[in-house]
């Protein structure tokens, strides 16, 4: 198992409880001090990950729908006070719906990236132990799913070869026939997956499946810097949602737009939000810093 | 104290007269080494499966089996779980999680054991089988030979008393093998652990066994020691003795008043003295036979699998003669497959091959060739292009004859025995008319019976002047039908040369035969060789194969099409002509996107109807070209039996229903009006729940479980197989096809865990949890409407329903979410409409795979399901 990050040899918990409270943190609050923290914040995580590949990924998925979000708002919301010019059709084009536009464009962006650093970190591992400990049936047939994939692949390769071998006219084949092909191929995948499934229940039943009490065992230890890290979460994240709940986290956008600046409080609440997104990066520098120093 | 008793058990399973096991005795003591052999059907993995509670099988049974002192009918099923362990023939069909650390703990999870005590197990476990490096890694990652150890392993940390294994190595190649079963002596020598196994290949076991046994009928008989159990065959002159060692088969078959010998050393000695003492030929017998023509010719053949890969097959050349049989032996994963598909062209090589005539492969997965239902339906698919009737029932006679298929042909090709599944697979390639026959391990995993008629079909193929090249792992095989014998090592032909050359010269590449052998008689490769040698053999019935023959009947094409794949030419024209017109219309409709255009403030537009109006011309269009295109069949009656709706069903439709309104009322008195999304979500969530919850609580068998979980598999890993079709998801066809056959809630489940784990293995968004539900709820309706009669069980009814599922509820949910999840809090009708209208043509996209893979799938594939239900008793 190769670990991305240090962040994601943390306990699952912990990597899921902060996933849910960033991604619904950044869907949540339209406060351009919020968003602007939030998409920040995932674009270093994202390159902590993932490096090179991270530029990438920005350029091809989050620029274009950045942009088409920013248009398409100000093309179907005529709300606002500001007029600048009317469309063809007559609807206006207003100030504050662009600027609306702008903030759904980054939420949108770094609610992606935050979504693409969670598919990064939980690993299909930390998914079943994750349901495990609520729908541990759910989470085995998951696990099993994940087992037979890659053998039912090869196998496909496998059928899609014999299969191969008993036609005469392998070439010049019509779209027509590949599909036939490739959905016989299908069927006898369909057919050889049930009748070997067998095994595998008898196996399950032969190791004491359906038994009372089954337990379910884990890899993941939760250790101290785990508890630590999910305080720390809980402390930051309270002071972000009594903010929220004070109403200091709100912005109008329409008819006009609208924020104020509400004190230290408030500052605090920016400063625990910054910090928290930056959890993961933290840890992993403080650790490469660590180990470097030791050397 | 005796560990395992078996009294005079019977057992005969339901439907069959004959009894698969009559008066059957066993006694073993603790630390016993038991190994069982027999012919394939004689009834061996029926006793082994006695002695395991959880899998006895079903049946008729009289007589008793008592493990460690207790009747097993009266042992506690936690006690049996540990006490006897059972392991299977297939090392990919065991594992039953993806993880290594999974696999090994499964087994103690469920006998409830804390996550401290399964940690100090499974170390144990790991350092005792040398596994630790394994321990993170994915079951699939490992070898075939990783994966069987694994699966002893995972069996072995329940500590059992009797450890059981069915044919443990007969997939494994001979190296793996050896280890398996010295692993196996390990546990039986230091943790005392009793042991009975039951195997075709002798040769490797028998050094330890201490016990023996045979069954032929259904009857069995015990002997003290091996040396016993020889003394008896050789007086009862038993075929069985073919599956043991060559040094046995020599004694056995030659008069001596001598012990058996039991060590290859031991039989050195035997034949030594045996030559003092009796006249001889002192060599073998072998006619030599004269190759001319050649048929096929490698050239500087170069190949791999993908660029900046190492090269599989460095310039091979090699050359076949007609009637040859070429027998390419080697190590594991050396690329002796990878030539033969390299012959075959399935895979494209740099280099020459010259074929004369046509070149046919049988897989080394004989399972892998059947499409049909049964035997003879799959024979019948072969039929040449233009064939006529009666030459086609003339060779698919002489094929049926010479693999001896005419009592199977009414069967369904996954029932019969290994033996048969190889003759069958045989038989469909030879109705290919091959000149040149490529066989891939063909004896793999396959008893001597098997073996000898194999040899007489090969036999008489080449007799009927095809050539064979096969490549195999088994030495004794090879050396008894082959002419000439090849090594293949680095990418490479070694040395190829005369069968009798080739083994003589080698020292340790060589059958058992010949190290007996050597230096007493000359040449002798094989058990007959040594016995002619001896002068136990003349010349005349040298061998005892019976000779077969085979008429090579060329195909002749009469112009013979097959009237089923005929249209009506009108069909055909208007069929292409709405197929032309839709993607014209496609095409269009891509082209123009400028959504303000069709809404505008006082909602949708003259255009934006319009083209609403072409959307669905273009639906309309499509289906009509799949309907002309694609040939009719004949109607069948709707003869299922249709259950009424489970309580659980209602159960989860009820609290749906109930729960959605009070959510919406909570939401709409105390919340933010605005703010759909975590309103939206949490319906979405709710109406999730009871399913899953249902499903937790009702607690499904080990079956169920499996076969939802294979479903998914399948549905996901199947995108492999229309790879060439990108927006071809078969996902909710499948998910519609397992609701019918199985219900609404399997269909929810098969619906919504496929789509959760696509997403885990693709890219995770927020809206993995919306098309989990959509895919579920579409699973969920399939299997309701079937049940409440509204959606009948033929393929248009199906790829209708699919069809509009794909556009009113798979669109109809996830085009508003995704207005939902980016319009943020001024979501309006018009933008819904806009996400809407931009989410439509990938919709039809959608339905119309959808739709086309119902009209082709449905009913073949709940068939298969029905065949399953049935088989394995899944009916709920």
């Amino acid at each position: 198992m190769k670990q991305t990050d240090e962040f994601s040899g943390f306990h699952p918990i912990v990597n899921f409880i902060y996933f849910a409270l960033i991604i619904g943190f950044s869907m949540v609050f339209m406060h351009p001090v919020m968003l602007f923290i939030s998409l920040i914040t995932g674009i270093t995580y994202h390159g902590v990950l993932k490096g090179k590949k991270s530029l990438l990924f920005f350029a091809k998925f989050c620029l274009p729908l950045f942009f088409l979000t920013m248009i398409i708002n100000p093309a179907f919301n005529h709300q606002g006070t500001i007029i600048l010019l009317y469309f063809p059709n007559g609807n206006p084009l207003t100030f504050e719906s662009m600027i609306y536009g702008l903030a759904a464009a980054t939420m949108l962006t770094a609610v992606l990236l935050w979504f693409a650093c969670f598919t990064e970190v939980m690993s299909s591992d930390k998914f079943i132990y994750l349901f495990g400990k609520i729908i541990p049936v759910m989470s085995l047939v998951l696990s099993m799913t994940l087992r037979f994939i890659p053998l039912f692949k090869k196998k496909i390769d496998e059928i899609r070869d014999a299969q191969r071998s008993l036609k005469k006219e392998a070439v010049n084949e019509s779209i027509l026939n590949k599909l036939k092909n490739a959905i016989s191929v299908f069927s006898i995948g369909v057919s050889w997956a049930l009748e070997h499934s067998i095994d595998v229940s008898d196996s399950m039943k032969a190791r004491g499946y359906g038994l009372k009490g089954r337990t379910a065992f884990s890899i993941y230890e939760f250790k101290r810097r785990d508890r630590d890290a999910l305080a720390i979460m809980f402390l930051l994240g309270l002071l972000v949602v009594s903010n929220a709940l004070m109403g200091n986290l709100t912005w109008r956008y329409f008819p006009s737009i609208r924020g104020k600046y509400l004190g230290v409080y408030q500052t605090l609440a920016y400063t625990a939000y910054f910090v928290l997104c930056l959890i993961p990066t933290i840890i992993d520098k403080a650790e490469e810093h660590r180990w470097k120093s030791l050397r | 104290m005796e560990i395992i008793k078996v009294e005079d058990l019977s057992f005969s399973y339901p439907k069959e007269e004959k009894k698969a096991l009559d008066y059957v005795n066993l006694s073993l003591r603790e630390g016993d080494f038991y190994v069982l052999f027999g012919k394939s059907g004689s009834g061996k993995s029926t006793l082994l499966r006695h002695l395991k509670k959880e899998l006895t099988p079903v049946g008729t049974k009289s007589g008793q089996v008592y493990i460690n002192g207790n009747n097993i009918d009266e042992i506690d099923n936690k006690e049996a779980t540990s006490l006897v362990g059972y392991v299977m023939q297939s090392p990919e069909g065991q594992a039953v999680t993806d993880k290594v650390w999974h696999e090994l703990a499964f087994g103690l999870e469920s006998l409830g054991f804390k996550q401290v005590a399964i940690r100090a197990r499974v170390a144990e476990m790991a350092a005792f089988f040398g596994i630790e490096d394994w321990f993170y890694k994915n079951v699939n990652e490992l070898s075939g030979g990783q994966k069987q150890i694994l699966n002893l392993a995972s069996v072995m940390i329940l500590n059992p008393k009797i450890l059981v294994l069915d044919e443990p190595t007969s997939q494994l190649d001979p190296i793996c093998a050896s280890d398996f079963f010295s692993m196996l002596k390990k546990i039986n020598k230091e943790l005392g652990t009793t042991i009975v196994l039951c195997e075709h290949r002798l040769e490797e076991v028998l050094q330890y066994a201490s016990k023996v046994g045979f069954i032929e009928e259904g009857k069995l008989e015990s002997f003290d020691s091996v040396s016993k159990a020889l003394d008896y065959l050789k007086a009862t002159k038993s075929g069985l003795i073919d599956s043991f060692p060559s040094y046995m088969r020599v004694w056995a078959k030659c008069e001596s008043s001598e012990k058996s010998p039991l060590s290859v050393s031991e039989g050195r000695s035997f034949l030594n003295e045996y030559k003092e003492n009796h006249a001889s030929q002192s060599k073998a017998f072998h006619e030599e036979k004269k190759f001319d023509e050649t048929v096929l010719e490698l050239k500087d053949v170069w190949f791999r699998y993908e660029e900046n890969e190492n090269y599989v097959l460095k310039g091979v050349n090699l050359s076949l003669y007609k009637g040859e049989i070429l027998s390419i032996l080697g190590g594991n994963g050396v690329g002796k497959s990878t030539l033969l598909k390299a012959i075959t062209g399935i895979k494209a090589v740099k280099g020459d091959i010259i074929r004369k005539g046509t070149v046919s492969l049988l897989s080394q997965n004989p399972e892998l060739m059947f499409v049909k239902k049964t035997l003879l339906e799959d024979l019948k698919s072969m039929r040449g292009a233009g064939e006529d009737n009666e030459s086609f029932e003339k060779r698919l006679k002489n094929v049926i004859g010479l693999c001896k298929l005419e009592d199977l042909l009414s069967r369904h090709p996954f029932d019969l025995s290994g033996g048969e599944k190889q003759r069958a697979a045989l038989s469909k390639v030879l109705l290919l008319n091959p000149d040149i026959l490529l066989l891939d391990e063909p004896t793999k995993g396959l008893d001597a019976e098997f073996k000898k008629e194999f040899k007489a079909i090969l036999k008489a193929l080449t007799d009927a002047g095809i050539s064979i090249i096969m490549v195999s792992h088994d030495l004794e095989f090879s050396a008894s039908v082959s002419d000439n014998a090849a090594m293949f090592f680095d990418g490479n032909v070694i040395s190829k040369g005369n069968v009798y050359d080739f083994f003589s010269q080698n020292n340790f590449y060589t059958t058992q035969a010949n190290r007996i052998s050597k230096e007493i008689y000359d040449e002798c490769i094989t058990v007959d060789d040594i016995l002619y040698a001896m002068g136990v053999y003349k010349n005349e019935d040298k061998g005892d194969t019976k000779q077969i023959y085979y008429e090579k009947i060329d195909i002749e094409d009469k112009g013979d099409r097959n009237p089923l794949y005929k249209l009506p030419l009108w069909r055909k024209i208007l069929g292409i002509l709405s197929l032309c017109a839709t993607i014209c219309i496609f095409v269009y409709t891509m082209r123009l996107g400028n959504l303000a255009d069709m809404i505008t403030k006082d909602g949708i537009t003259m255009k934006g109807f319009s083209h609403m109006a072409i959307y669905s011309l273009m639906i309309v269009l499509l289906f009509a070209s799949v309907l002309l295109l694609t040939k009719s069949t004949e109607k069948k009656p709707d003869t299922h039996k249709k259950e009424k709706l489970s309580k659980r069903t209602k159960a989860a439709v009820l609290i749906i229903l109930l729960l959605i309104p009070l959510t919406l009322f909570i939401w709409a008195a105390y919340f933010d009006k605005h703010s759909f999304y975590p309103v939206a979500f949490l319906i979405m969530i709710e109406s999730m729940a009871p399913f899953f919850l249902i499903f937790e609580r009702r607690k499904p068998k080990a079956r169920e479980l499996v076969l939802i979980a294979a479903l998914c598999a399948i549905t996901i890993a199947s995108r492999a197989a229309f790879f060439m079709l990108p927006q071809f998801k078969p996902v909710m066809a499948m998910t519609i096809i397992c609701a019918v056959a199985f219900g609404g809630e399997t269909g929810f489940l098969v619906g919504a865990v496929s789509m959760l784990v696509s997403n885990i293995m693709f890219s995770q968004g927020p809206w993995t949890p919306w098309q989990m539900f959509s895919m579920g709820i579409i699973g969920f309706l399939a299997g309701v409407l079937y049940k409440a009669n509204l959606l009948r069980r033929n393929k248009l009814s199906l790829a209708l329903f699919g069809a509009v599922s794909a556009i009113v509820i798979y669109g109809g949910i996830m085009n508003p979410v995704t207005a939902l999840i980016w319009g943020g809090s001024v979501l309006n009708t018009k933008m819904l409409m806009a996400h809407y209208l931009s989410g439509f043509p990938m919709d039809c996209v959608h339905a119309a795979a959808t739709f086309i893979f119902l009209w082709i799938i449905s009913e073949p594939m709940l068939e298969k399901l029905d065949r399953i239900k049935e088989k394995y008793g899944l009916i709920e």
